[in-house]
């Protein structure tokens, strides 16, 4: 079974994000709680296949939010409206990252199937982080950027 | 330029990025329909004809590959280009794309630059 690192899947994430956004992210110094505990926004997606499925999270600041949101809209920062752009932000770097995870787990050859990127609220993403904290099969990575902070939970 | 693109995404960001590309390709405001899903897209068709879609697959109610089935079964739509803009990356699911038509395919994450491009060789492919 093809198995995924972080840091591999950091440097994927890293890669997606300066294509579609020029949004630049490091690793944060916070920890994946205490990113959690910042971020305002959740999404989540499924990938599945009749032998195999995972998932992954998607949480973010509302200052990350901003950040790509801005960049994808040719905005400014200051003119994202977070209660508007939050929630589809979140999904859609969700449905961004769930196709990079795809191609990770076995590339264009691969049945699995994306699913659609839901909104998950804080209670629902802690206890998927808690999944990960508590098992072998999964992670979750933080990173920064210029605006805030982002927390990838993927469990496989 | 009298060209007409419908962008057919669930996502409002994706949305608004694929309006800025076609727009800073040259086409006006005024010839670009959007549409949250394919059912929606093929309702947009009846009322008004385009020449181009910019298609996601990943969406709900009707997905990017119901529709494009569904577009290749009316003859009156055999002459609206199709263009995939999508996660989707399997070569099988892809390749019966191609096989009903789709010519055109671009993989998000994609470069704002990747997608204007898209829509440059779609018009010149139309002249």
């Amino acid at each position: 079974m093809t198995t995924i690192t972080k840091d591999c899947f950091q440097e994927t994430l890293q890669n997606a994000l300066e294509r579609m956004a020029f949004v630049f992210v490091e690793t944060a110094e916070e920890s994946p709680g205490e990113v959690l505990a910042q971020a305002t926004f959740h999404a989540t997606i499924d990938v599945s296949s009749d032998e195999r499925s995972a998932w992954l999270t998607v949480s973010a600041t509302n200052g990350f939010v901003r950040e790509v949101a801005a960049s994808m809209m040719g905005l400014e920062t200051d003119e994202i409206d977070v209660d508007e752009h939050g929630e589809p932000t979140v999904c859609e770097l969700a449905n961004i990252f769930g196709g990079e995870l795809v191609m990770s787990l076995g590339g264009d050859e691969n049945p699995l199937r994306l699913g659609l990127p839901r909104v998950l609220n804080d209670a629902e993403v802690g206890a998927r982080i808690d999944q990960i904290s508590s098992g072998s099969e999964g992670w979750a990575l933080a990173l920064r950027s210029d605006e805030g902070l982002l927390l990838i939970g993927c469990h496989y | 330029m009298n060209y007409k693109i419908l962008i057919v995404d669930d996502s409002p960001l994706l949305r608004a990025t694929a309006r800025r590309a076609v727009l800073q390709a040259g086409v006006p405001a005024a010839n670009l329909r959007e549409a949250q899903n394919g059912r929606e897209a093929l309702d947009r068709l009846k009322e008004e004809k385009a020449d181009v879609v910019l298609l996601d697959i990943n969406m709900p109610v009707m997905d990017g590959f119901q529709f494009v089935e569904h577009k290749a079964q009316d003859p009156s739509l055999a002459d609206v280009k199709v263009a995939l803009v999508t996660t989707e990356g399997n070569k099988k699911r892809l390749e019966r794309m191609t096989e009903l038509g789709v010519e055109h395919y671009l993989r998000k994450p994609f470069e704002p630059e990747e997608l204007r491009a898209l829509v440059g060789e779609l018009f010149a492919a139309g002249k």
